[in-house]
């Protein structure tokens, strides 16, 4: 996609962090944009940046794991912006437990915010992109703990690894719509998901200790959201399927490759 | 883990295919079994021919979808049997159609079973196994559709289900370790089951039962590969606490041929990173 100039772009998440980078890169780039969050005073300050730009920006409080609200709010993108060509799928959340501690709501919140959020939106937006005929691009926001195994967090591997391969399907299904495909799969970003937290819902578990010691270390090293978004711009636009940030990974996924790839020795040795 | 006899199997979809060819492997290595399968009659059947190896079995009818029924399946496994030392979440569907023609209920069934499932199975089963403090091991039924997309297209819902599934068995052998519990991810291609018929089962909710794909059902009869020589592999990679399960030689060169695609990818994203910056 090439032609962002007076078109729309919808960010779940859009409040904060990665989210709202994304937002104030595409509407840079002259691109309206809805962003839905659950925290309302960071989707209107997102909304007052994005229209200092002179592009229009709409609000919705929107939780993505509730499926109806992500149909009303594609409603509203439709009625009020007239379409959508850009859907960074990309609110999110974790949590930091080891696999053999973790409670339902655990799994529920985590897999139900960052996987089954991402499939609404597509189920909220997908048929519509496709039936207004303008081609458009899909970016979900993985990690790269949608690529490499890391420490206690397996509901975010559970995920993150299914946005990959959604991301990759979608590739496939859908070239013939001219709707790209991208799964963003950074490593620490400085943006507050290590206090995600603080917006747990009660059906979920409700609002849990902020773990300052994730948050810390996320602080400290991570990337600048701006620039992680320039390069999701630059991938939107040459369609890239996968955008990886982080150089210090790179090995690991080599890794992963060696380790698969070996497997399939192991299994010819006993035969 | 090596020492099997009279230990307790538990398997999900062991009615039919892979969980089958699971469930009577396991007991060949001595230990019990407990059947969950959405067909009650499937189940009762595995459960005769694990008997007649002089095994017990446990059949139930349950649908992994519901996290109750899971509950309930697991409280009946350690009051019957004991206890629960490899768990195979193995309960699979798919469906056969391009994104555009999905509907929601397609996406919900098939992320339902092939994921959720395995999640229900994990959080009705992990923390007991745990708590054993015996250790144990947990095999998950993914697909070479969780390592890549594309060998079959039109599946984007198992796509995203089997590579969760590859995601959170690779996390789980991380985290898992100092509980002396093994994790194994099986990853076949087409293997002689009825899975391209799996909508025979598909309940109301989820849409309802639909016609099977007969070419697809054709394909799987005529060229999958058995499901013993795949539980072989299962029962060895269990006791030698091997991850992957890559039992498609012919799988290998896509599964290559992806990673140096992302590893290009990532490349040409850190030199734009790096002119930017």
């Amino acid at each position: 996609m090439q032609d962002f100039q007076g078109k729309v772009a919808v960010v779940t998440g859009g409040g904060a962090g990665l989210g709202r980078a994304m937002a104030l890169t595409f509407a840079a780039q002259g691109m309206h944009i809805a962003i839905c969050d659950v925290d309302d005073a960071a989707a209107a300050s997102t909304a007052a940046e994005i229209r200092a730009l002179g592009v229009k920006a709409l609000t919705a409080n929107v939780d993505v794991t509730n499926r109806a609200a992500m149909g009303a709010f594609a409603d509203r993108v439709y009625s009020e912006l007239g379409g959508c060509h850009i859907l960074c799928n990309n609110a999110g959340v974790s949590t930091f437990v080891p696999a053999h501690e973790l409670s339902d709501a655990d799994w529920n919140w985590v897999v139900g915010v960052d996987l089954l959020g991402v499939i609404y939106g597509l189920q909220a937006f997908l048929p519509r992109m496709i039936a207004q005929k303008q081609g458009g691009h899909i970016v979900s926001t993985s990690s790269i703990a949608g690529q490499v195994p890391l420490q206690g967090i397996v509901p975010y591997h559970a995920a993150k690894y299914g946005v990959v391969g959604l991301t990759e399907s979608l590739a496939i299904d859908l070239a013939s719509e001219n709707i790209g495909a991208s799964a963003l799969c950074p490593g620490l970003v400085k943006t507050g998901i290590g206090n995600s937290q603080r917006n747990r819902p009660t059906a979920f578990g409700g609002p849990g200790p902020v773990d300052a010691r994730v948050q810390a270390g996320i602080d400290a090293v991570g990337f600048d959201p701006m620039d992680v978004a320039d390069l999701v711009l630059q991938a939107v636009r040459e369609n890239k399927l996968w955008i990886l940030t982080h150089p210090e990974y790179r090995p690991q996924i080599e890794a992963r490759r060696d380790r698969i790839l070996a497997a399939y020795d192991w299994a010819a040795k006993g035969a | 883990m090596q020492d099997l006899p009279g230990k307790v199997a538990v398997v999900t979809g062991g009615g039919s295919g892979i969980g089958r060819a699971m469930c009577l492997a396991f007991a060949n290595e001595g230990m019990n079994i407990a059947i969950a399968d959405v067909e009650q009659q499937a189940a009762d059947k595995v459960a005769d021919e694990v008997r007649a190896l002089g095994r017990r079995a446990l059949a139930v009818k349950v649908d992994v979808t519901d996290r109750a029924a899971m509950g309930a399946f697991a409280d009946r496994v350690y009051s019957e049997l004991g206890s629960c030392d490899i768990l195979c979440n193995n309960a699979g569907v798919v469906t056969f159609k391009p994104v555009q023609q999905m509907a929601d209920s397609d996406w919900d069934w098939v992320v339902g079973v092939d994921l959720l499932g395995v999640i229900y199975g994990l959080q009705v089963f992990l923390g007991r196994m745990a708590k054993a403090g015996r250790g144990g091991h947990v095999v998950n039924t993914s697909s070479i559709a969780g390592i890549l997309a594309g060998a079959t297209p039109g599946i984007a819902s198992y796509t995203t289900a089997k590579f969760g599934v590859v995601g959170l068995s690779e996390g789980m052998a991380n985290d898992l370790a100092p509980v002396n519990i093994g994790v194994s991810v099986l990853c076949p291609g087409g293997v002689r089951t009825q899975i391209a018929a799996a909508g025979r089962n598909r309940p109301q909710e989820f849409g309802g039962p639909e016609a099977p794909p007969a070419a697809m059902v054709n394909a799987m009869q005529q060229t999958g590969m058995e499901p013993d020589a795949v539980a072989a592999l299962v029962v060895r990679a269990v006791k030698e606490n091997q991850l992957h399960i890559m039992t498609h030689p012919d799988t290998r060169p896509a599964v290559e041929e992806r990673f140096q695609r992302i590893l290009e990818t990532y490349d040409w994203g850190l030199a734009h990173l790096k002119k930017g910056s």
